[in-house]
């Protein structure tokens, strides 16, 4: 499995990124690379797949499709998470001087290569 | 010896080594339990509830002598004392659902008891006092759990509370306020908690008065139990038209929480909502501009601004008034600070959900949540640029 691969390859292209993981639906990361010791992404992973299905029944109940995609931004950081396929979703943590455009795109490229993986 | 004799059903042999015993030792608790058993096989209520008040003497906690008082007491019709008993058990071992059905169903028992009513009352007819009754009872359970500081159980008995009397805005409000209560509880303290958003109301804050006393004396006394009662019994039935009647708040308080059917509005409709006090209707008017430019931008379908309790303050463009939606809405947002919180993130400032056909913008804004529905097709740039300049504006004001 690629997959560490994948998500160092995307915290390479992205300036100001912290760290990444796939993480599944239940909470449990598959694998995850960090830049950065006092950020537990791990834990992040975890902690968030709560709030991407409650994302995922608030946009099905605003009549707005399937959730693609959730971006958190807090005083300290900024965390992209998209969904890979129904079950997985992988997380980028930025600095708040991190390029968020550049974080997005390189996720979008990265869904289907988890998704190959994984299949 | 004498329980087996019971058991038996020789019940003379049982009492008779019942005394011998209980002669040599008083304070054998066993023994009175057993004669009350055999005192309750005779039909003897009385005696079989002296015995199992003994037995309570001497072991203050033995949940079996307050579970047979507590039936005993039900077969008397006296009510009030078995829910001494089975709140007692309830206080000992709060998961004992058996105890929590019984205990509901006396505090229905106690509530359909004949009683000197109002005139009102009198008028009512049978079926409205049973089903008006297993609400009181309800709400009853959900304010002794309060009490013991059982938020989440509370929460669950409002909510099914709610499910039988969807129009019960006092309902409502006190499920918002106590989940607002738990998430406050879970993290500390809430992201830019607001101080209060409820005009005076005596009823809620008796219930406060209630909850914070529970740390003082976790058992219910009799009066705790009569005084939920009588709240209840106050804001029970607190339909949609007698509503103005009952709460002593003001008028727009309430009509902000009686949501109408689903309906659409028209951009220039800005919905003059329930302001919480906290929002002056000043500041309500400068958020309606502000929100009503933000509107403006191509792409956004809806703006609204609710508090952090999750009543809307002011809302702009399509409206579907759904309550469970903001609802749902406002627990993302709570969930997320929460999550940013454990997570040492500092203080959330905004999520953002992209989905298929659109997107759910949630934004720490005016001491609320601003929350914006846009297309897929918007310029999310251009939509932060305008949340800033909107965050600006509102500085200003303030």
């Amino acid at each position: 499995m690629d997959f560490k691969k994948i998500l160092e390859e995307m915290l390479e292209n992205v300036e100001g990124s912290i760290g990444s993981s796939l993480v599944g639906m239940d909470g449990i990361v598959i694998d995850q690379v960090s830049r950065n010791n006092s950020f537990d992404i791990n834990a992040v992973g975890a902690e968030y797949s709560s709030i991407i299905k409650n994302a995922m029944r608030a946009s099905a109940n605003f009549g707005l499709g399937n959730t693609a995609e959730i971006l958190i931004t807090t005083d300290k950081a900024t965390m992209i998470m998209m969904l890979v396929g129904k079950s997985y979703f992988v997380a980028l943590a930025l600095n708040l001087d991190g390029n968020l455009g550049r974080g997005r795109l390189e996720l979008k490229k990265a869904i289907p290569k988890f998704e190959k993986e994984l299949s | 010896m004498a329980e087996a004799y019971r058991k038996e059903g020789s019940l003379d042999d049982a009492f008779r080594v019942c005394r011998k015993g209980l002669e040599k030792n008083p304070d054998y608790s066993n023994a009175h339990l057993v004669l009350g058993r055999i005192y309750q096989g005779q039909n003897k209520l009385d005696d079989a509830i002296s015995e199992f008040k003994k037995v309570l003497e001497i072991d203050p906690e033995n949940l079996m002598a307050h579970s047979l008082l507590g039936s005993l007491f039900m077969q008397k019709f006296d009510y009030k004392a078995a829910i001494d008993e089975y709140q007692a058990i309830f206080t000992l071992n709060p998961d004992d659902e058996e105890t929590q059905k019984l205990l509901k169903v006396a505090i229905e028992k106690a509530a359909n008891a004949p009683q000197t009513g109002s005139s009102n009352e009198s008028k009512e007819s049978s079926a409205e006092k049973k089903t008006d009754s297993g609400s009181m009872a309800s709400a009853t359970m959900a304010e002794l759990y309060l009490k013991q500081g059982h938020l989440d159980k509370a929460v669950e008995t409002y909510e099914e509370l709610l499910k039988k009397d969807p129009n019960n805005a006092a309902t409502r409000k006190k499920i918002v306020e106590l989940k607002e209560k738990i998430a406050v509880d879970s993290f500390g303290s809430a992201p830019n908690k607001v101080e209060s958003h409820h005009a005076p109301n005596l009823k809620t804050e008796k219930a406060k008065q209630a909850h914070l006393n529970k740390e003082k004396d976790s058992k219910f006394s009799d009066d705790d139990i009569l005084q939920v009662m009588a709240m209840n019994r106050n804001d029970k039935v607190a339909k949609p038209s007698e509503k103005q009647d009952l709460i002593e708040s003001p008028k727009t308080d309430m009509k902000t929480e009686v949501k109408e059917p689903e309906k659409k509005k028209s951009l220039s409709e800005s919905q003059p909502v329930l302001p919480p006090h906290q929002f002056s209707q000043a500041r309500i008017d400068v958020l309606k501009g502000v929100l009503a430019e933000l509107a403006s931008i191509t792409g956004i379908r809806r703006c609204f601004l609710t508090s952090l309790e999750g009543i809307s303050v002011v809302s702009v463009g399509e409206n579907s008034n759904n309550d469970s939606l903001e609802k749902q809405i406002l627990s993302i947002f709570k969930e997320t600070s929460h999550s940013a919180d454990k997570l040492h993130q500092g203080s959330l400032q905004q999520v953002l959900v992209t989905a298929e056909t659109g997107h759910i913008l949630l934004v720490s804004f005016a001491g609320g949540i601003l929350v914006v529905l846009a297309d897929h097709q918007i310029n999310l740039g251009m939509l932060r640029l305008a949340m800033d300049g909107a965050a600006k504006k509102v500085e200003k004001v303030n």
